[in-house]
């Protein structure tokens, strides 16, 4: 049904959504960034000027690398 | 003349589309959205920079950039759902290539099938050759700049007929009812414009 909710145009195609969709810890990110105030992600952004986005930006601009793991 | 599907069968057909898309692809169907990743491929010679990480290594990285951003409250909630199963993956182009060539050919296929395969570069609209003669060069012109208006129109939109019309509107998406009303609502202006221009 539709509803007055705010929401990004891209969100069904964002592949970071799509994390963030099922996980409640990071439910921060979808209120922030997929919802109100969408128009601040850094993806939708890129998508917006037409650019490729990379799967790993996260909306807030910091591409994700992998974690530095400590010495055993 | 050739005998139109039933509109009861063409519905199904069109709404299996998008269905089939999402179930062996996971995610929405959108010509406009390959076609764009194509040619994104071919502008900038490659996707975007990325790091290949596990489901792990991502899961990790997102927690980590979560923290960063919003303290470690953000991530003490114990009722953790797995996301990993959710991880997507990037389409490769020879999929994109493959889809929009299945395009063409099931076209071809179809007007083959139906015996209407004649191929002709003209528009043999009254209004069309009123208006802009029946040269191909006219012909020519009006369909790249059209096309041209379309692509503008589906990147401003955010997606096109399938997208939206299809994919959003079914889901009763408010900014899909609004982009597939401007579709059609501009059509028909645009169509009555011009013939009462002819």
């Amino acid at each position: 049904m539709p509803t007055d909710e705010k929401i990004c145009p891209q969100m069904d195609s964002c592949e970071m959504y799509a994390i963030f969709r099922n996980s409640g810890v990071l439910g921060t990110w979808k209120a922030l960034f997929c919802q109100a105030t969408f128009e601040n992600c850094a993806r939708y952004k890129l998508v917006r000027l037409g650019r490729s986005v990379a799967p790993n930006l996260m909306p807030n601009g910091v591409l994700l690398r992998p974690t530095r793991k400590t010495s055993p | 003349m050739i005998e139109p599907w039933h509109w009861a069968i063409s519905g199904i057909a069109l709404a299996s589309i998008p269905l089939l898309h999402w179930i062996a692809f996971g995610r929405t169907l959108s010509v406009s959205g390959r076609i764009s990743a194509l040619i994104n491929r071919a502008r900038l010679g490659r996707d975007e920079p990325t790091v290949e990480m596990s489901s792990d290594e991502l899961m990790a990285a997102v927690r980590e950039a979560t923290i960063a951003a919003f303290g470690g409250a953000a991530v003490l909630d114990p009722e953790v759902p797995d996301a990993s199963a959710a991880l997507p993956t990037r389409l490769p182009m020879s999929n994109h290539l493959l889809f929009l060539g299945g395009i063409v050919v099931g076209g071809l296929i179809s007007a083959l099938a139906a015996g209407a395969y004649s191929p002709q570069f003209a528009l043999h609209g009254r209004t069309f050759n009123s208006l802009f003669g029946g040269s191909s060069v006219s012909t020519a012109a009006v369909l790249i700049g059209g096309g041209m208006l379309v692509g503008f129109g589906t990147r401003m939109a955010a997606g096109c007929t399938t997208g939206h019309g299809l994919c959003g509107v079914s889901r009763f998406q408010k900014g899909s009812l609004l982009a597939t009303g401007a579709f059609f609502g501009a059509a028909v202006v645009v169509s009555l414009g011009l013939e009462l221009l002819s």
